[in-house]
């Protein structure tokens, strides 16, 4: 028997020296702005849109931090905007005005958008002034984003759109979308004839926002409908028919992040400080047993952004980080129940967080690439299919 | 992976293969040490691997040592060659001649029991904070036994009192808990590596209803989440031996609560790994006609040993929550 095959491949990774000085950063302007009562930690972390947090945030050039200085960025490493994203969670700060333009759709504008797209959305971006949102899942089209069918047809000096997007996070209130919409009929190639479109939510004709109520009773889904909305030439993004490689290069980034794992940390923080008094045995065990998954899955997804910062497409790598995460985020609130239970706790405002985790437990493994769907890619990635 | 790293695991991997052929699995199933092989071992330095270079040891790092550990893993390894690399280590450190031959180590984390007790020439005790001692092997009240991967096994009756002359203080840094669990936890990621190699391999090959096991979608599901666990184990174990690496003297809590989640993670793992490899394999991996045995009873074993989850989770549990809310996230991140 020969040494096994190596099938999945995590380096060990070091987060760079200014990890250090960043983190002081971040931890300093949050406790001062949380002190002035600009936000306040609650149950919904990242997920919470807060303009000023933004805006504070981006004053300080945490926003954009990897994009040149002509755009507004900082020139830093992807590590050290991991860093900051990271510490950002584990705040459980509430970020939803500018993570989508900061995590996915400012890197595509910077990587497939013309020079005069560039100037015009990256700087506000960078200051978080300018808030995106994503439009990719159709009423039709979950887990089978090839199947889209909202469409855009060539029309004096830009497009007319045609079709709806769901799950359309803060469409309500964001001032662009940026979508994946056909550009040409379905052919055979199913990934062909797509392409990505920037939206002015604020300002075209023909688009109507219904809101949708999630789980948690919150508005935050939207269906978003277009009717012969007019989009400029000017606001397509890359080449017409490239909108799938574009939307799909950008994977690897949205799947590995901290927010994979981070997203209710803020009740595990609540949680040791309520046992702080007085653990059992059994709750140091919960306790330990879900720190030791949090410890792995936090090196595995620095070794990710690493590969990702040395130019590598860590995509099966990346697809394991959010199955693995997302699983492990869904098992907190059930610990933390079980522990509430066993020692008495009668904290409230730990309980209040603990059903707030509840409800939106669901979402992890959904949003983002389902837990099926990203087994499929290991199990591709490991040539069983 | 560095040059020196390379040759070590070369000539490990090529000792390794020679060690655990059939003839040799079947004679540790009936208690006979594989003295040869251990001999080839020996003399390739690998024992000594973790000695400095002025106790004539090969002066290689943490990392690589870890890197042997591993490859042991994934083949199985039924020597207790592990035991006897950290038991040098610690006996160097604390300025004491080891004896010959091989060796156990008794630490503060729960002892199942000590492979080959007729076979090793000591039992390094460092199960106190700061310091080392030995016993020769024949002075141990052992109760013999086998564990359960069928490798001779001997339960310590008592704690064995240390001669004098035999004892010396350890400077602080990692504990020998740490370290050996450190060392299990490489193991149990190279077997992992393996169960997944011969569960990827099974599921390609065997044929049912006109199509390899591969092609069906409830299989691609369950091999996926197998290799989750077995990539986030091997992960672990790189985490903790960085942490040890960069273990300063007296600044080990660090390392400690690191390897501590890794050897936790690593020992809860080995249910799901072994579960679903034994769920692909069918009823051949539930015989000794397959290879499948030989790794996964081992991860059975190497789960408690040095410590099983329960107890590590309980030890990075303490330190999360003396972290308290506020420092508990520093203390995942390192800073």
């Amino acid at each position: 028997m020969k040494a096994p095959s190596i099938h999945l491949r995590f380096s060990p990774a070091v987060l760079p020296e200014t990890a250090g000085n960043l983190r002081a950063q971040v931890r300093a302007l949050l406790e001062e702005t949380c002190a002035a009562g600009v936000w306040l930690p609650d149950g919904l972390s990242w997920w919470g849109r807060n303009p000023a947090l933004s805006r504070a945030l981006g004053d300080a050039g945490l926003i954009g931090m990897t994009w040149p200085s002509e755009y507004g960025g900082s020139e830093r490493s992807y590590l050290e905007r991991y860093v900051v994203t990271e510490e950002l969670l584990a705040a459980g700060a509430p970020t939803a005005f500018h993570w989508f333009a900061d995590r996915q759709i400012g890197p595509s504008i910077l990587r497939y958008g013309a020079e005069e797209q560039k100037r015009r959305f990256l700087p506000p971006i960078a200051r978080g002034e300018l808030s995106f949102a994503v439009g990719m899942s159709e009423p039709d089209s979950g887990s089978d984003l090839a199947s889209i069918r909202t469409r855009a047809e060539r029309s004096d000096g830009g497009w007319r759109l045609n079709g709806s997007k769901i799950w359309t996070s803060y469409a309500h209130v964001a001032e662009y979308c940026v979508a994946l919409v056909r550009t040409a009929p379905k052919s055979d190639k199913r990934h062909a004839g797509m392409s990505q479109v920037i939206i002015d939510l604020k300002h075209s004709n023909g688009i109507t926002v219904r809101p949708i109520i999630d789980l948690p009773g919150r508005h935050d889904f939207n269906e978003v409908f277009f009717e012969d909305t007019f989009v400029p030439d000017d606001c397509l993004l890359g080449r017409p028919g490239d909108g799938w490689a574009q939307v799909t290069s950008e994977l690897a980034w949205e799947r590995s992040g901290p927010e994979r794992f981070l997203t209710n940390f803020h009740l595990l923080r609540a949680l040791v400080d309520a046992l702080r008094e007085s653990a059992s045995p059994a709750a140091q065990r919960e306790v330990g047993r879900l720190v030791s998954r949090l410890r792995a899955l936090r090196a595995a997804s620095v070794s990710v952004a690493a590969a990702l910062e040395a130019g590598e497409t860590p995509n099966v790598e990346s697809a394991l980080v959010k199955d693995l995460g997302t699983n492990f985020q869904q098992e907190v609130p059930e610990a933390v129940r079980r522990i509430v239970a066993d020692e008495g706790i009668r904290d409230e405002a730990l309980l209040d967080l603990l059903r707030q985790v509840v409800l939106a437990a669901p979402s992890y493994t959904i949003q983002g690439g389902a837990t099926e769907i990203l087994r499929g890619i290991v199990a591709r990635g490991l040539r069983l299919r | 992976m560095s040059g020196l790293r390379a040759l070590l695991l070369d000539a490990a991997n090529r000792l390794f293969e020679a060690a655990t052929d059939d003839e040799v699995f079947a004679g540790v199933e009936a208690g006979r040490f594989p003295a040869d092989h251990w001999r080839a071992i020996e003399e390739n330095g690998l024992a000594d691997i973790l000695l400095p270079e002025t106790a004539g040891g090969a002066g290689v790092d943490f990392g690589d040592a870890m890197a042997v550990a591993r490859a042991a893993g994934a083949f199985a390894l039924p020597l207790p060659l592990v035991e006897t690399i950290i038991g040098r280590r610690l006996l160097a450190d604390a300025r004491l001649e080891p004896p010959a031959g091989p060796l156990g180590v008794l630490t503060a984390a729960p002892l199942t029991d000590v492979a080959w007790p007729d076979e090793i020439a000591a039992l390094v005790v460092a199960d106190q904070p700061d310091s080392v001692g030995w016993v020769a092997a024949v002075d141990v009240d052992f109760e013999a036994g086998t564990n359960g991967a069928g490798e001779p096994a001997g339960r310590l009756r008592d704690r064995p009192v240390i001669p004098a002359g035999r004892s010396g203080r350890r400077r602080s840094g990692p504990g020998a808990a740490e370290l050996m669990a450190t060392a299990r936890t490489a193991m149990i990621a190279g077997a992992m590596e393996r169960i997944l190699d011969l569960t990827i391999e099974h599921v390609q090959g065997r044929v049912q209803f006109g199509r390899p096991l591969a092609r069906f979608q409830a299989v691609q599901q369950l091999v996926a989440v197998m290799a989750s666990h077995a990539a986030v184990v091997g992960v672990a174990s790189d985490t903790a031996i960085a942490a040890i690496e960069a273990a300063t003297e007296g600044g080990s809590n660090k390392a400690c609560f690191t390897a501590a989640c890794s050897k936790a993670r690593a020992s809860e793992a080995c249910c799901e790994v072994t579960r679903i490899a034994h769920q692909l394999h069918g009823a051949i991996g539930y015989t000794r006609e397959h290879d499948l045995h030989r790794f996964s009873r081992r991860l059975w074993t190497w789960r408690d040993a040095d410590g099983d989850e329960g107890y590590w989770q309980a030890q990075a549990g303490r330190l999360a929550i003396g972290a308290g809310g506020d420092g508990l996230w520093p203390l995942l991140a390192g800073a």
